[in-house]
């Protein structure tokens, strides 16, 4: 099963996810997942497009790299990173929740999306390990339903 | 004022029920490059809806 990572997305919100990457190699063995992190801006069209239509979960930071997952095939999940505090209104900052693309995401019905906050905002960071636990058991939900549609489907 | 702003962001919904146009805009989009849209499990779904579609206009 492959889980794509979209790796530095966009300059402001652009994320390595390195942390996440190193968590989930550690807990799943090789041959149960392949895991591709990359940055889209390398690849053409038809690569981005292909690599996401083969993805059983696709990764990324919320904005316009986001959008790649609306090529992800049905049953799958799309990840989406958010800035909680990132909210703008008129060009100034607002201190609220930057779920970009929201109303287009959340309606792809042949998806199921999660939104994941950044913890900009909180005392608590991303990468602390009870986020990350979370993040390791939401990842393996996720795989145990698209196995499920998967193999109701073929 | 914080709390009206997060409510207000969300007041309106754009794409509710959209979701069959933004798959079908999915596999157009796919088959104009040339790659395969649509997995086996559709497939058999569209097929089901076709043998059906059949079948209903078969008994008039």
């Amino acid at each position: 099963m492959k889980i794509t990572f979209s790796t530095y997305s966009s300059q402001g919100r652009g994320q390595s996810f390195q942390q996440e990457i190193d968590a989930l190699k550690s807990y799943f063995g090789e041959e149960e997942i392949e895991i591709n992190a990359l940055k889209m801006e390398t690849l053409t069209l038809e690569e981005q497009v292909k690599l996401a239509s083969e993805s059983s979960i696709f990764v990324t930071a919320s904005g316009g790299g986001s959008v790649t997952g609306i090529f992800l095939p049905p049953g799958s999940s799309l990840f989406v990173y958010y800035d909680d505090v990132g909210g703008l209104a008129g060009g100034r900052k607002t201190g609220t929740p930057a779920m970009l693309d929201f109303d287009l995401l959340n309606n792809l019905s042949y998806i199921r999306v999660h939104w994941l906050p950044l913890f900009r905002g909180r005392s608590h960071h991303r990468t602390s390990p009870n986020v990350t636990s979370a993040f390791i058991h939401l990842v393996e939900h996720e795989l145990k339903l698209v196995r499920e549609y998967n193999s109701n489907n073929n | 004022m914080l709390t009206q702003q997060r409510f207000s962001d969300y007041d309106i919904v754009h794409n509710g029920g959209r979701g069959a146009l933004m798959y079908d805009f999915r596999n157009f989009m796919m088959e104009n490059i040339g790659l395969n849209a649509r997995s086996a499990g559709m497939i058999v779904i569209y097929d089901l809806i076709l043998r059906i579609c059949a079948s209903y206009s078969s008994t008039f």
